[in-house]
């Protein structure tokens, strides 16, 4: 990609899809995408804890250079806990862009809500919900 | 979230389904209203962005709406500048749902509404039209 092409697109990509999941991989055989374990809750018994997740993102009439941020954020006190950055080129506007990341664990402090956002050349697009329950089971 | 959402709706009451017969009234209208919320204290969050989506499969935002929050009463108030819409909520991202649903119903009510409307509201939905296209 040469710095010229890097320009960031003022097209608005369509935010098709984002699932929160266990596992998020392609198959390197068929480039399919496979989505293990989708959730957007999850019981907790101890606070903080820290959990292993994966994102899936689908976006569509991009056109052009785009900076991408996956922010994960807490809800409740707007803080950023996490953030993934990368960037993409569509040369076609009516193909489809799939984003698969696999997180480290992430940290949960307690709970509420928290929010993947999705972000790209500095615009906002959409965000997926993660609602954090206790867990009323005791040992 | 709830009061966010209620907030929401009774300003959309308000606004676009106003009497539209009468320009007078429709002006009347928005200076209670922003007039109103002008006198509340205000404390500016250092937190701009840009809004390139409205929750409503039906519009597409074509240019991104320029959003500023704000303090107000212990709620978050998120604002589209240039159309002077608000929304409203608990948190950062109860405000920006709530406002990417008042855009997304003023801009259908002002479509439907469009031979009866007024010199402002006929700037808002200019300014609608630049950013926002149905599917």
């Amino acid at each position: 990609m040469t710095q010229e092409n890097k320009i960031p697109s003022k097209v608005i990509p369509v935010l098709v899809a984002v699932i929160i999941c266990d596992i998020a991989v392609a198959d390197p055989s068929t480039g399919k995408s496979n989505l293990v374990g989708i959730f957007d809750r999850i019981n907790v018994r101890k606070f903080p804890t820290q959990r292993p997740m994966s994102l899936f993102v689908k976006l569509t009439d991009a056109d052009g250079y785009y900076q991408t941020q996956i922010k994960y954020v807490q809800v409740n006190t707007e803080k950023m806990i996490a953030e993934a950055k990368g960037e993409f080129q569509s040369n076609d506007k009516l193909a489809s862009s799939n984003i698969s990341i696999n997180f480290p664990p992430l940290p949960i402090p307690e709970e509420g809500r928290y929010e993947f956002q999705i972000w790209a050349n500095n615009m906002f697009l959409g965000s997926a919900f993660l609602d954090v329950i206790p867990s009323k089971i005791t040992n | 979230m709830v009061q966010g959402i209620i907030q929401g709706t009774i300003k959309k009451d308000e606004l676009p389904g106003a009497p539209l017969e009468d320009k007078a009234d429709i002006q009347h209208l928005i200076d209670d209203l922003f007039g109103e919320i002008s006198k509340t204290t205000r404390t500016k969050i250092q937190k701009d962005i840009l809004l390139g989506s409205l929750r409503d499969g039906r519009l597409r935002v074509i240019f991104p709406f320029q959003v500023k929050f704000y303090i107000e009463e212990g709620k978050i108030v998120a604002e589209a500048v240039e159309i002077n819409e608000f929304g409203f909520g608990n948190n950062w991202s109860e405000a920006l749902a709530d406002l990417q649903r008042a855009i997304a119903e003023l801009f259908i009510t002002l479509e439907k509404e469009k031979k009866r409307l007024g010199v402002d509201l006929k700037r808002v939905q200019k300014i609608l039209q630049e950013k926002i296209v149905k599917r």
